[in-house]
């Protein structure tokens, strides 16, 4: 049956993107809720709070881009805050297009706006474990609308309610928490992925103070350096044991 | 003014996703650079986990006292042994809850 096109495979793939995506929303939902929250403080119409959401759709950035105008912030800086905020969607492209090489533009043009970091995260993996298949892309398909959709969800509630949930309950917790659990099986198999997780965890926290944002970048630039580096001194090592 | 700043913020979020993947027609990326972008998950991953974790409210690094650390360990403990992640945040979240609330 390998290979066989049947209309439901799509239905599957979506689904399953949509359900594993799922339990991700715990720490989306409010973190838009605070975003919705934090236009109207800083004195964003309701409007343009909400489209903010949809046309940038890039939670981090678009926390950046209110504080920077809040603060009278010329737009060509805050253009390039958000840009280089959201450079990390870059290698998200790079590794993930072989899976969506076949597609139509009119595929690639959704799919791409979708690509926020949590439905990177999931769909990455689930196409790492199943390798290049027909369907795949009804998965990326299925995280992001759902995302999207509560991100959405999640910043009107936030501009109507005008309360965030809690601090006291760490809901934004949750996200790193997915993150975590997306990468610890790699980190266990894999010496070079082990120390690549440290190095740009290290990084991460050592250059946090870097104006915006930029240490997203140069420490996931350190790990990728230093996984590749693990990885061709072990493979050497291994070819001169052989 | 506002308007077009948010016109052209988005517009270059989307670019930036859409950079690869629309250039990549087959999938014939050569060899080496599949090697660095296997990494990309992990360091990417790695560099949000490890600030949201060990850094404090005042953006500085906390050790001592800290719950996010436990919460953490406790997670990657169980990502590790069940490979799911609805319990993985369940049992991260709720070591945080507890050590919190003690």
């Amino acid at each position: 049956m390998a290979g066989k096109i049947t209309k439901s495979s799509k239905h599957i793939e979506f689904y399953l993107g949509v359900s594993e995506v799922a339990p991700i929303l715990i720490g989306v939902i409010p973190f838009g809720i605070t975003f919705g929250v934090l236009g109207a403080e800083y004195g964003f119409t309701a409007v343009q709070t909400f489209l903010m959401s949809s046309i940038i759709f890039a939670g981090a950035s678009q926390v950046a881009f209110i504080q920077l105008a809040s603060t009278g912030t010329v737009p060509l800086i805050i253009i390039l805050s958000v840009g280089i905020i959201n450079l990390r969607h870059v290698l998200y492209s790079a590794a993930i297009s072989r899976y969506l090489a076949g597609l139509p533009v009119k595929w690639k043009i959704p799919l791409s706006y979708l690509l926020t970091d949590q439905a990177f995260a999931v769909t990455i993996k689930h196409m790492e474990n199943e390798g290049e298949s027909e369907f795949s892309h009804y998965y990326l398909l299925g995280s992001g609308i759902t995302l999207w959709l509560a991100w959405q969800a999640s910043t009107l509630i936030g501009i109507l309610l005008g309360k965030t949930i809690p601090e006291e309950l760490n809901l934004g917790f949750a996200i790193p928490l997915v993150f975590l659990a997306l990468i610890a099986p790699e980190i266990v198999k894999h010496k070079s992925h082990a120390l690549s997780a440290l190095s740009a965890g290290a990084a991460a926290v050592i250059l946090h103070d870097l104006p915006s944002n930029l240490w997203i970048i140069f420490s996931s630039g350190i790990g990728l350096a230093v996984g590749v580096m693990i990885n061709r001194i072990s493979s050497n090592a291994g070819d001169k044991n052989r | 003014m506002i308007w077009a700043t948010i016109a052209i913020s988005g517009l270059v979020t989307f670019l930036l996703r859409f950079s690869v993947i629309y250039q990549v027609k087959r999938s014939n990326i050569p060899e080496w650079l599949e090697n660095i972008l296997k990494y990309v998950p992990t360091s990417i991953f790695a560099a949000l986990i490890f600030p949201a974790v060990f850094l404090g409210d005042s953006n500085s690094v906390e050790l001592i006292g800290n719950p996010k650390i436990l919460a953490a360990l406790a997670a990657l403990a169980v990502a590790i042994v069940m490979k799911n992640v609805i319990i993985t945040i369940i049992t991260g979240m709720s070591v945080l809850w507890v050590l919190t609330l003690i």
